[in-house]
């Protein structure tokens, strides 16, 4: 039996492809965004989060862990010696500590989405993969998309495009549509923001869209990193020289991330990083369209 | 799992969660077997329903504090929709509970009432899926649904500032009415209905 590991489940999502859709956020990730929004999934490890807000300081889990873990888990010296057992989420009755990753075989996820086939049926839904990066776990992924291909439902995959392309090929194959990001053009400001040169995932763009999978490319759109006229422009037209049907999205950076960064003891993103005006979204997502590349919207 | 299982996080009805769900419907079938056995002064058996309109109102104050959490005085839950607050899935599995009920049983009606945020229907997008839900839900065999599509901070707002809310409407329970007549504890129970929102 086939087990990969999660950090999520979104039930309901709207906005990662056509309909009503489950959103399957796979753990791990070869790169390291500094302005990531779901921090939790770097690992597959399991990491426990400590929520501030709801902690109602009963002092249980202190009670009950091995390593003497205190109870706030957000202070740097007490994450210093959680070693991640799980014992005090079993025993919070907040619900403030929790696991941030479960593990998960390929029946159990099935069960589980199948609940909502008739959504995913009316409104022409179905499941996304996302993460993390899905890619990483490409056993697991492979088992899942098949089964779940061929029982009929509408599969997506949101990647960050930095796989290999012929491990990927049956994947692909099961995919209604693809969402690969860039989130920079050129290799080196791509390094050093994300930790990893981006010539593979534009090679692979490059192959995906000389087929007839759907390709939308996502711009994750920060002040400071990317939202800027000439780059804007010059990734458009990259694509446009490259990809047969070119179609961007611009998702502009939120914050929301930060307070999990928080309850997970890591330091938050740049304060620098923030999201562009409307102004300035409309006036790149003007110039995307002037470069004659299809503008969407999955709102 | 290990340690005792407090009452606010145990499982609840309306996440889809067989186990309990499974106990809303064993109430609402006893519910109807009893009172079907009674007739009225023609001859026929009574009809049972869910929908207290805003009864769960008064009902709620003169009942004491429940097991499930809810406090002394505090709104009980109205119609087949979740209590307040306690349907944290979505409201897919809301309607996924609300559906595992025999409805058909309940000829006089049963009354699901979920919140979602405004975003989700601005759109063409929004409003095509919400019609999905709809006929997704309709098609498990229920047969009422009703939305409130507000920003809790409107409500919020609304009710620090109702000279500016005059004609704002929201749907209460069978009936629509302007927010700001409504008295501040139903105000409340609106605003702490869930609010279901994107991720």
């Amino acid at each position: 039996m086939t087990t990969g590991y999660l950090i999520d489940v979104q039930h309901f999502s709207v906005n990662d492809g056509d309909g009503i859709r489950s959103t399957i956020f796979f753990a791990g990730c070869n790169m390291r965004c500094q302005w990531c929004a779901n921090p939790e999934s770097f690992t597959t490890f399991d990491k426990i989060l400590h929520s501030a807000a709801s902690c109602i300081a009963c002092g249980r889990c202190e009670m009950v862990c091995p390593y003497g873990v205190g109870i706030d888990l957000s202070d740097p010296m007490e994450r210093q010696k959680c070693r991640s057992c799980g014992r005090c989420v079993g025993v919070c009755p907040s619900g403030s500590r929790r696991s941030a990753i479960r593990q998960v075989s390929v029946e159990e996820l099935i069960k589980e989405v199948e609940k909502y086939r008739l959504f995913y049926r009316y409104s022409g839904g179905g499941i996304t993969f996302s993460g993390g990066e899905a890619s990483r776990q490409l056993r697991f992924l492979d088992e899942l998309s098949e089964a779940l291909y061929d029982s009929g439902i509408d599969l997506a995959l949101e990647t960050n495009g930095d796989f290999d392309y012929e491990q990927m090929k049956p994947i692909l194959s099961r995919l209604a549509m693809c969402f690969i990001d860039i989130k920079h053009l050129d290799p080196k400001a791509h390094r050093r923001w994300t930790g990893v040169s981006n010539d593979n995932t534009l090679e692979n763009i490059k192959r995906i869209g000389q087929t007839d999978l759907p390709l939308i490319i996502r711009i994750p759109l920060i002040e400071t990193v990317n939202a800027k006229d000439d780059l804007i422009r010059e990734i458009a037209r990259w694509l446009k020289a490259h990809v047969r049907r070119p179609r961007i999205e611009l998702l502009p950076y939120h914050a929301y991330g930060e307070i999990k960064y928080q309850a997970l003891g890591l330091r938050p993103p740049d304060k620098r990083f923030a999201t562009p005006s409307n102004d300035l979204i409309a006036r790149l997502e003007a110039i995307i369209t002037q470069e004659g590349v299809t503008l969407e919207h999955f709102k | 799992m290990s340690g005792p299982v407090y009452l606010l996080k145990a499982i609840k009805y309306g996440n889809d969660i067989d186990s309990v769900d499974g106990i809303a419907r064993l109430i609402a079938n006893h519910y109807y077997k009893t009172v079907h056995g009674y007739e009225d002064y023609y001859g026929h058996p009574f009809n049972t329903a869910f929908m207290g309109i805003s009864n769960y109102l008064p009902t709620g104050k003169v009942i004491g504090a429940t097991p499930c959490g809810r406090k002394d005085g505090e709104p009980l839950s109205e119609g087949v929709s979740p209590f307040a607050g306690s349907d944290t899935a979505t409201p897919l599995a809301a309607m996924r509970s609300a559906a595992k009920l025999n409805q058909d049983m309940h000829s006089g009606g049963t009354l699901l009432n979920l919140r979602l945020q405004s975003e989700l229907v601005e759109t063409k997008r929004g409003r095509s899926n919400l019609g999905a839900m709809i006929q997704a839900f309709f098609s498990l065999g229920a047969f009422h649904v009703q939305f409130n599509t507000l920003s809790t901070e409107t409500l919020r707002d609304a009710q620090a500032h109702p000279e500016n809310y005059r004609d704002l409407l929201v749907r209460v329970a069978g009936y629509s009415t302007q927010f700001v007549n409504l008295s501040r504890s139903m105000q409340d129970a609106i605003i702490a209905r869930s609010v279901h929102d994107k991720f």
